[in-house]
């Protein structure tokens, strides 16, 4: 179970109640990452997302040449989110850095089943989940100048 | 008391060579401020508002120069 105070402070779960929050942080498994190990693998199917608790991640695509990295993410940031939508092919690899790090893992299965209950979870997670991506957009373009 | 704001942070980094970092802070970031991710330090230059606050949370967007 996630620590429902560190869930206030995450941008995707903004504007949900605290009773809202404690529903959402039940179904959080939590996970401990030794530093430099990978944990997602691009081109592999995706089923959860991540949420950062402590420490951060390093984002990167492999092209037929070489690794390029597009961002670091710290505490309080999510990735995988894609897998909230579907289940495809993840579209980046993740590896933790240097210090390791605490992840908060949220299930698309047992996500869906909670927003099949309580839709107003959904539509505010939805809805911060399209902030977050052009958040994410706006500063890969920046990043590129 | 003062509602507190998490400021979710864009850092990108002058030159273009480098990713940048998405962080959240618990404090408003400032010109002159040192912040470090990737093992490294870096000063920001420059600070914008990327995207309207919305609730709890400000969008912001920082430009840094690599310290060392």
């Amino acid at each position: 179970m996630a620590d429902w105070a560190l869930m206030k402070k995450v941008q995707l779960f903004a504007g949900l109640s605290q009773p809202e929050l404690a529903l959402l942080a039940e179904i959080c498994s939590e996970k401990e990452v030794p530093a430099d190990t990978l944990i997602i693998e691009q081109n592999t199917i995706g089923t959860e997302m991540y949420i950062i608790a402590q420490g951060s991640v390093e984002v990167f695509i492999k092209g037929f040449k070489e690794k390029s990295i597009l961002v670091f993410l710290g505490q309080g940031q999510v990735f995988g989110e894609m897998a909230l939508l579907n289940q495809g092919y993840r579209s980046a690899s993740v590896r933790g850095t240097d210090e390791g790090c605490k992840l908060y893992l949220l299930e698309y299965r047992k996500f869906t089943d909670l927003v099949n209950a309580n839709q107003n979870i959904g539509f505010v997670v939805m809805r911060n989940l399209a902030g977050d991506l052009a958040f994410k957009l706006r500063h890969q373009n920046l990043a590129q100048l | 008391m003062d509602k507190a704001i998490v400021y979710k942070v864009s850092y990108v980094v002058e030159g273009g060579k480098h990713p940048g970092a998405i962080i959240n802070m618990d404090t408003e970031p400032k010109v002159g401020d040192i912040v470090k991710f990737d093992g490294r330090t870096f000063e920001i230059t420059e600070v914008d508002e990327l995207m309207p606050p919305a609730g709890d949370f400000g969008f912001l967007h920082a430009t840094c120069r690599f310290l060392g």
